[in-house]
């Protein structure tokens, strides 16, 4: 294996992440692995710190939304080619998962999924569960391996109210302490949070990941 | 799209008087050229309508200008031309169709940047306007702004200048010349960085403004430094401040019919004298405190519509224009200011006025602060998009992406979104930012944002620096004009 040309290929893919190369990403992974690069390496020496470099920006309002997302799918797309080829078992750094969705009654999820976009480019794997969420669903959402978070949103006050459900039903099948609860939209307030006994509260998606960070930290 | 400061051209389009309205002020002010008359304090200028057959009388110092000289006048002056940057990315093209803005005014006072107390203006403030300027991508012309009052006052515009010469590489519009000593040295000091005269006038990297004096009065000083200017091809902004209800009518027809008169009648003269020489048709005009006889200051809606007469009068004619646009009476900044600086320079953007000046003044274009000055170029830059419309084609109405979206799906992720999600305005003020994220990150106000970044700006910027050689020279040069004695006005003596 020769050292600077897998060098340059990690380089490539972290710019084909940066510049939001759709159309060559996939060729580019191909590549990676033909030159015998590891696909882990691929994705967390090139990729991941394309993503990272892109994440860094948007929180510092440098980068554009539409291209945080689009340099998230250019991950993916790239990621789907790279993803047969890992060994099984192999330990790819993940914080853990992030469960969310949009409670019942609700289907406004521009924000929500736009956290999703930003936890995942922060390091987390991300389970949506779509718009119009029962608390049974988030419940059952949860039971899977290594949940760390449950993310709920609402833009509506009526929907809003929904949100203490959700937690009761979490307590109600004993997972609620093991798990960091954030809500989210426009009409949830810091104290609201407090109010109905979640953890956190973030104002947009940036606020959203820095605090899922900062929690998943902390425990 | 091109960049918002130069490449804006203008797609909403208004118009504040009517086919018939419009020549019935033009009729009246060659009327009034022809019949009524102008005082003119300059001997040269009183010469030159002479030699074109203009009835002058020298002992009063009264010049009737008839029609077919006015009209020869405006034949002669250029409809496009530049004004051009020490670098050519810094070009302003006046072509009618493009709009720009321009730092103003000879102020007196400044508002400090870091102690915030009002005090008497000096050299330093205009080198931090000129990088701010040379920073900001909305202003595209650095005008000094205030007055250094430590230096004497007959060499305050070539002090300005050499700040401008230094620290921008944008076009630099002189303040007000009133000695045409003063506007032949301008000429040599802008000349020695251009590499000669001939250079100069290919690359006119200053313009200058001249100011009638209202009613139908062209101060002599004044009239002479603009004749040297263009003899140089310094393209001269002819600038008129009617005060409606006291230097004009009350009624704002007549008041842009004077003030339309006085600009016609400088072109003229300038233009017999020196055939297409470049210049900018400049209406300042405002309302008078009628209650309290008072400046009326320049953010009021009539200001709005005399300027934007003169800007739609300047059209008629095709001569590009620098109106007043950014003007206003308040004391502070706050919700007033912002309305004002908002109302005239749209209005003027929207009527088509090339140059519209006025960025970071308050209480009448004599006190500068700074912060506002960020705000300007926040309302400049929201103005600028405002005014270049929309596009309407295959690409922009994207149908065939709309179809493959459909009802409940989202556009952010789409290539095309990626592709166009800067052809929006792009705020540097304007926390959009929820409650919570705001106060938690410090609950700045937006002045306190604007000082801020004002300093930041100040703090990195490096504006490209003139040859040292040339800088020493151009000291020099001030130097020894400085220790001539304070000249004798021209106006009267002759």
């Amino acid at each position: 294996m020769d050292g600077p040309s897998v060098g340059l290929q990690l380089q490539r893919l972290k710019e084909a992440v940066i510049g939001c190369d759709l159309d060559n990403v996939e060729k580019i992974a191909r590549e990676a692995l033909d030159i015998g690069v590891k696909p882990v390496d691929a994705i967390q020496e090139g990729l991941a710190k394309g993503i990272k470099e892109v994440g860094e920006r948007y929180g510092k309002g440098e980068a554009y939304l539409p291209e945080l997302v689009m340099a998230a799918n250019v991950m993916k797309k790239a990621v789907a080619v790279l993803e047969p080829h890992i060994p099984k078992g192999t330990d790819l750094g993940s914080l853990g998962k992030v469960v969310i969705g949009t409670v019942e009654g609700d289907i406004h999820d521009i924000g929500k999924s736009l956290v999703g976009t930003i936890l995942g480019t922060s390091g987390f794997e991300i389970l949506d569960l779509g718009v119009d969420v029962p608390a049974e669903k988030f419940v059952s959402g949860v039971a899977g391996q290594n949940v760390r978070i449950v993310g709920m949103s609402a833009l509506m006050t009526t929907t809003m109210i929904r949100m203490p459900e959700v937690i009761s039903a979490l307590a109600g099948k004993g997972v609620r302490k093991k798990l960091v609860v954030m809500v989210g939209g426009a009409p949830t307030t810091k104290e609201w949070a407090r109010e109905i006994g979640a953890d956190a509260q973030a104002g947009d998606a940036v606020e959203a990941s820095q605090l899922a960070l900062s929690m998943v930290k902390g425990r | 799209m091109g960049r918002i400061g130069f490449d804006t051209e203008r797609k909403v389009k208004l118009k504040v008087m009517n086919q018939e309205e419009e020549d019935a002020i033009h009729w009246a002010s060659l009327n009034i050229l022809s019949n009524i008359g102008m005082k003119i304090y300059s001997k040269n200028a009183m010469q030159t309508l002479k030699d074109h057959g203009a009835d002058v009388d020298f002992s009063t110092k009264m010049a009737k200008i008839p029609t077919h000289l006015v009209e020869e006048g405006l034949k002669r002056a250029p409809k496009a031309f530049r004004l051009c940057g020490r670098t050519k990315e810094n070009d302003v093209l006046l072509d009618g169709r493009h709009v720009y803005f321009s730092t103003d005014a000879t102020g007196l006072a400044t508002y400090d940047l870091e102690t915030g107390e009002k005090r008497g203006s000096t050299k330093e403030d205009v080198r931090k306007v000129a990088i701010l300027t040379d920073y900001l991508p909305g202003v595209a012309v650095f005008n000094p702004s205030v007055t250094p009052l430590e230096v004497p006052p007959h060499v305050h515009t070539l002090h300005e200048l050499e700040v401008g010469l230094n620290y921008t590489a944008k076009h630099t519009m002189v303040e007000a010349v009133f000695i045409a000593d003063e506007a032949k040295l301008e000429v040599k000091m802008a000349s020695l960085v251009t590499g000669g005269e001939k250079e100069l006038r290919r690359r006119p990297i200053i313009s200058s403004i001249m100011c009638c004096i209202f009613p139908l009065t062209l101060d002599g000083g004044a009239m002479d430094a603009s004749m040297e200017f263009s003899k140089a091809g310094v393209p001269v902004h002819l600038m008129s401040m009617p005060q409606a209800g006291t230097t004009g009518p009350a009624t704002l027809a007549g008041c842009v019919a004077i003030n339309n008169a006085e600009i016609l009648g400088a072109n003229t003269v300038l233009q017999l004298a020196y055939p297409g020489a470049p210049v900018l048709y400049s209406t300042v005009g405002s309302p008078m405190d009628l209650r309290t006889g008072g400046y009326g200051g320049g953010g009021r809606p009539e200001t709005a519509l005399m300027n934007a007469a003169g800007v739609q009068l300047s059209k008629k004619y095709g001569i590009p224009s620098s109106p007043g646009s950014m003007g206003s009476m308040s004391k502070m900044i706050g919700p007033w200011i912002g309305h004002e600086h908002t109302l005239v320079p749209l209005t003027m953007a929207m009527v088509g006025g090339d140059v519209l000046n006025g960025i970071g003044m308050l209480e009448g274009s004599k006190v500068l602060s700074f912060e506002q000055m960020m705000i300007d170029h926040e309302i400049a830059t929201a103005i600028l998009r405002l005014i270049s419309g929309f596009s309407v084609n295959d690409e922009t109405l994207a149908l065939s992406m709309i179809g493959r979206i459909g009802p409940r799906g989202s556009f952010l992720q789409e290539p095309h979104t990626y592709k166009h999600m800067k052809d929006f305005w792009d705020p540097t003020l304007t926390d959009l930012r929820p409650y919570d994220v705001w106060k938690a990150s410090g609950a700045e106000t937006t002045e306190q944002v604007a000082r801020r970044k004002a300093k930041e700006i100040l703090a990195k910027h490096k504006p490209i620096s003139l040859d040292p050689s040339i800088s020493r020279q151009i000291s020099a040069m001030i130097a020894e004009a400085e220790k001539k004695p304070f000249p004798k006005g021209t106006s009267e003596n002759w």
